[in-house]
């Protein structure tokens, strides 16, 4: 066995100089052995701070509303089945139960919008016959002529292209 | 005028590594746009008093300061050194945005321009387009409850002026324009910067072919993308719903069928 320190791979227990990193001293790296052919991750981030925004909704409100949907939505099956099956008592009380659940979530729902009144039913608004009728209205008046993004309808296809 | 006609895809490109952190870009975006104060405070975070984009910050300068010399373009420059890294973010303004597609009220629109932005009188504060960003760009505006961002000064465009971050950068570093004279314009100075010995520098963003479509303002960088607090491979949000959707079915069915079965399995009272 040789005693020499140089071998096929360069100098025993030296990175090659092909390998430097900038920024990096140089030198021995012995970690069982093993050499490591890439250096190790480094998990780098802009002073710690998360990249996505973290949602908005109060809890109780959004995740009450789910549950009170699933509820009400397996409620109204069962009712069905129920009242196919003539059980009237079953029907009745599954039914309410769907009521109350689908009413008590729009509660929820409602709630966690931050200030909402029922919009006005103005045929021409960008949102007139889209589901949700709930506005914010805090706004200051309004003058639409000044606000030509309004004319573009919800949904419609980009007037621009990907690749102009 | 038919949908033939419209002007074509404006965009950003911001050159970091000619941005001096001088900040012009954030004042005049907030003077234009009357965005209100949201604190001067002191971060810890370098020069950074912003933080990070959200409701009442649409431009944000970062700042980085690395051990780590410029290369070449310092001459001398030793290992321990200091260099700054200084970049301007703003509202990606994305092809695939998540926001528009998720937006209930339709309050969030694609302009002629191909830009995003958000219809303040139409915004019911919902927040579904707050996590839908990959960017973490739009935010709430906590004392009035509607999301808010970067519109890349709809009003200014409309009338053939550039963006007010854009007009105010004295280096150039945000440069406004047509987005395929940008990319091409990109595409040299990033050469020209690797030819100068920067090898470091890259494009993000400007890919038509990544998770978003590609970016109506996309960037220079000189490190990797995390170190500016941008996503490394940004994806639509939205690209999971139709395997969301699919879950929610298997449930729906799976549900079905166990009530089908209490009924069919089960004794008369």
């Amino acid at each position: 066995m040789s005693t020499s320190d140089v071998t096929r791979e360069g100098l025993k227990g030296v990175q090659p100089g092909r390998d430097a990193m900038v920024g990096v001293p140089g030198g021995k790296r012995r970690r069982g052995g093993e050499q490591p052919v890439v250096p190790d991750a480094k998990f780098s981030s802009y002073y710690g701070k998360p990249v996505i925004n973290q949602p908005v909704w109060k809890a109780p409100d959004i995740a009450g509303y789910f549950y009170l949907g699933g509820l009400a939505g397996a409620s109204s099956v069962l009712g069905l089945g129920a009242h196919i099956t003539d059980r009237p008592a079953l029907a009745k009380s599954c039914k309410l139960g769907a009521l109350g659940a689908i009413s008590l979530g729009t509660v929820g729902l409602v709630h966690d919008l931050p200030e909402v009144r029922l919009r006005e039913r103005d045929p021409r608004h960008p949102s007139a016959g889209q589901r949700h009728q709930l506005v914010h209205v805090r706004a200051g008046p309004r003058d639409r002529r000044d606000r030509p993004a309004a004319r573009l309808r919800p949904g419609q296809t980009p007037p621009a292209t990907v690749n102009g | 005028m038919t949908a033939d006609h419209h002007p074509p895809r404006m965009g950003f490109f911001t050159d970091t590594s000619v941005c001096i952190g001088c900040k012009a870009c954030e004042v005049a975006c907030k003077e234009w746009n009357n965005i209100p104060e949201d604190g001067l405070n002191f971060t810890g975070m370098s020069y950074d008093n912003t933080e990070g984009l959200g409701a009442d910050t649409w431009r944000h300068v970062a700042f980085i300061e690395q051990r780590k010399p410029l290369a070449t373009q310092v001459a001398g420059a030793e290992e321990g050194d200091l260099r700054w890294l200084m970049a301007s973010d703003v509202c990606k303004h994305c092809t695939h945005a998540a926001c528009l597609d998720v937006c209930p009220t339709g309050a969030l629109v694609r302009t002629e321009f191909g830009t995003v932005v958000v219809q303040e009188d139409v915004c019911n504060g919902c927040g579904y387009c707050i996590p839908a960003c990959p960017y973490g760009v739009i935010d709430q505006r906590k004392d009035d409850g509607r999301a808010w961002k970067c519109t890349l000064c709809y009003d200014r465009l409309q009338v053939g002026m550039e963006p007010a971050c854009a007009k105010a950068c004295p280096t150039d570093s945000i440069q406004f324009g047509v987005l395929d004279e940008l990319r091409e314009r990109a595409a040299t100075r990033v050469e020209k910067l690797h030819e100068a010995g920067v090898p470091d520098a890259r494009l993000y963003g400007h890919d038509p072919d990544d998770g978003v479509g590609g970016d109506g303002a996309f960037f220079l960088l000189l490190d990797e993308p995390e170190v500016y607090g941008l996503p490394p491979d940004p994806v639509v949000t939205t690209r999971d719903l139709p395997s969301m959707w699919r879950h929610v079915g298997v449930a729906a069915i799976t549900m079905a069928a166990g009530i089908v079965a209490a009924f069919a399995g089960g004794r008369r009272p």
